[in-house]
């Protein structure tokens, strides 16, 4: 086999052998960046009128400076498809990091179940997410 | 010709001298006095045009300043950085640079108040501040000097989705180009309709080299500055406000070659890397505050004042924008070890955020819907204009964004408003009858003092009403437990809201805010040039 032709083969090999290793490590950092956080409070209901709410949860720590914590909601309990985010910043002197999120557009009188969690910015998950289906009616 | 006929002709030519004369002088007198005025009754303070008259004699006062200051100073390398920071001083206190030469950048940041608006009324009322045409006005209230230099380029970080840096409320003076937002910032208002108004950043150039500071220009710069060969008609094309309709849209009306214009150009980036020079220098950025003190070990804070702190810190969250360099990360079992992390806090992160605020129904600029006698309309959809903010400067609708790749991030910036330094926001001039110089905060001026400021972030979403500015229901009171809706309320910033600080807090809030003021440690220059009475 000639040299070029052999160093391509090389390398496309220790590619496809490492893949799994760099996928790992990526899904590696994201997992140790989302373990840490993990919710202490809520969430719960904060305020709802009859087409909004906030809701509002507590977590043992932030993890980035400009979080986006995110409420994924709908009115079946099995379809959580819609999503409403909002911008928390982080106080790292605080012990804990208060989320708060602003969902719009709503029907009044209207039960919605929701769950939620924290991204980074560019969507990398946080952790800090719901065990649990939560719910809220609006007025 | 005999004598007669020469008499006669004489007599002709005057006749005719004068009807000219007399002509082209009612026109000039048409075109000033016709004063652009479509505001409803209550809404233009009373006391404007002499306000106006006195800022006006504040600034040549504090100009002349500047130029003795300049004169003293033995020139050589060693005072080149006092050289260029002098400058930058004389060229914002100068009128001459507006089209209507009566009109300096700092008419509208004045040092007494922390180089922000400086006139009581104006700063109650209308907020934004009236240009050199009379009467456009501004729609966003005049940002404080202080600290703009600190602002780095305008950059987008991806794992944040945020954008850091960039000057202006909507980050719109990038700093792509000199490196420095805060220098291109310079470059913007006295080309701007509704302010100092020139057509053409050449007229800067032309103003410059016609003023009685050309030689210190040119000392700092040097001789090539102002080698340019202008047109004949430059001074007239300078004395034309930018929009008017005879310029056709045209934004170097001036005509020059292209080396000439390439000389203008560069002149005119070092005007305005002169005025940063001067924003940057300690005689704008002081660090000289009580906090200043405090973290030099150098004054003990009272009470109220740390109580305040630890609510600013703590509790109010206010430092995770409003940087106070103590980011210590803290786990469970550490505890903040009191040394700042950085000595000279800018109290800003540097990025952009929606409050959340209501729409300021006063702001001149809604009102601005007609024409005015240079065939220029400054806002034809009136109340229709909603501030985008960021939003606004990434769809390329104020100013141009220098990379195309931001724009399709606009919805998410929407509202987006530069989060301003907490430094000298109690940076306030004495008034002669003791009471309180009243200044006015956020872009659109809507809150106008720090408790109404802190009580904003406190309850914004405690007493939330689905009504606009003036309409709050029987039994409210507005800013007190009644916010009108948010002008863009589908980004707003979920960090403020509900703090739960009590009412005993938000005041030692405002307490702690008082000790960012410059002026403490070292006097801070022309605090004293205050000439005006307070209501």
């Amino acid at each position: 086999m000639s040299r070029p032709l052999l160093s391509l083969a090389i390398t496309v090999w220790v590619s496809i052998l490492t893949f799994p290793i760099q996928a790992v490590s990526r899904q590696r950092v994201a997992a140790e960046i989302a373990g840490h956080m993990q919710i202490i409070k809520g969430p719960d209901l904060e305020s709802a009128t009859d087409k909004s709410a906030i809701i509002r949860w507590t977590t043992n720590t932030g993890s980035t400076r400009i979080e986006h914590s995110v409420v994924h909601y709908g009115t079946d309990p099995k379809d959580l498809s819609r999503r409403a985010e909002s911008l928390n910043r982080w106080n790292q002197n605080l012990p804990y990091m208060i989320h708060r999120v602003s969902v719009m557009n709503l029907t009044p009188r209207t039960t919605y179940y929701f769950k939620v969690e924290s991204v980074r910015g560019d969507g990398t998950p946080l952790g800090g997410s719901s065990r649990t289906i939560s719910q809220f009616t609006t007025r | 010709m005999c004598r007669t006929s020469l008499v006669l002709l004489c007599v002709v030519c005057l006749v005719v001298l004068g009807a000219v004369m007399i002509t082209r002088g009612v026109s000039a007198q048409n075109a000033s006095s016709s004063i652009y005025f479509p505001y409803p009754t209550g809404i233009i303070p009373s006391d404007l045009v002499p306000e106006i008259q006195r800022v006006n004699r504040e600034a040549s006062l504090i100009e002349a300043e500047g130029i003795a200051q300049w004169n003293a100073l033995p020139k050589n390398s060693g005072t080149a950085l006092r050289q260029v920071q002098l400058l930058g001083k004389i060229e914002l206190f100068d009128k001459n640079l507006s089209v209507n030469k009566n009109q300096a950048c700092s008419f509208c940041h004045m040092p007494y108040a922390g180089f922000s608006g400086p006139i009581p009324s104006v700063n109650l009322g209308p907020v934004a501040y009236p240009g050199s045409s009379h009467f456009r006005f501004g729609k966003r209230k005049p940002q404080s000097y202080t600290y703009s230099p600190f602002y780095p380029v305008l950059q987008f970080n991806t794992a944040q989705a945020n954008f850091y840096g960039g000057n202006f409320w909507d980050l719109r003076a990038t700093g792509f180009l000199l490196q420095s937002p805060d220098a291109e910032q310079a470059q913007d208002p006295v080309r701007d309709s509704q302010e100092m108004g020139s057509p053409d950043s050449a007229c800067i150039v032309r103003r410059l080299s016609q003023s009685a500071y050309r030689k210190v220009f040119e000392t700092v710069w040097g001789p090539q500055a102002f080698v340019i060969n202008w047109p004949s008609n430059v001074d007239q094309i300078c004395a034309t406000p930018a929009g008017a309709a005879v310029l056709g849209g045209n934004p170097t009306p001036v005509n020059l070659t292209p080396v000439d214009r390439g000389r203008s150009n560069a002149t005119f980036d070092q005007y305005a890397l002169a005025i940063t020079a001067y924003e940057g220098s300690p005689d704008v950025s002081a660090f000289s505050s009580k906090f200043d003190a405090f973290l030099a070990g150098k004054y003990t804070m009272t009470a109220d004042e740390m109580a305040g702190y630890n609510l600013f810190r703590g509790k109010g969250n206010c430092n995770s924008c409003h940087l106070d360099g103590r980011s210590t990360t803290l786990t469970p079992s550490q505890s903040d070890d009191g040394n700042a992390a950085d000595v000279a806090p800018k109290f800003t992160d540097t990025t952009s955020a929606n409050l959340g605020l209501p729409k300021n129904p006063v702001d001149p600029f809604y009102f601005e819907t007609t024409p005015d006698s240079f065939g220029f309309t400054p806002n034809p959809a009136g109340f229709a204009f909603t501030d985008l903010g960021v939003g606004l400067f990434l769809r390329n609708l104020s100013g141009t964004t220098p990379n195309s790749d931001w724009t399709p991030l606009a919805p998410a910036f929407d509202g987006f408003m530069q989060v301003s330094t907490a430094r000298n926001v109690d940076m306030r001039p004495k008034c002669p009858n003791g009471k309180t110089f009243p200044k006015a905060y956020m872009h659109n001026g809507y809150l106008k003092s720090l408790k109404e400021v802190v009580h904003f972030y406190n309850t914004r979403d405690v007493f939330p009403f689905d009504v606009t500015s003036g309409n709050c229901p029987a039994g409210t009171k507005e800013k007190v437990n009644c916010w009108p809706t948010p002008e863009v309320p589908q980004t707003k910033d979920m960090t403020i809201g509900k703090l739960g600080l009590t009412p005993t807090e938000e005041a030692q809030v405002v307490t702690f805010l008082k000790t960012l003021t410059d002026g403490f440690t070292t006097p801070y220059p022309d605090s004293n040039t205050f000439t005006g009475s307070c209501p």
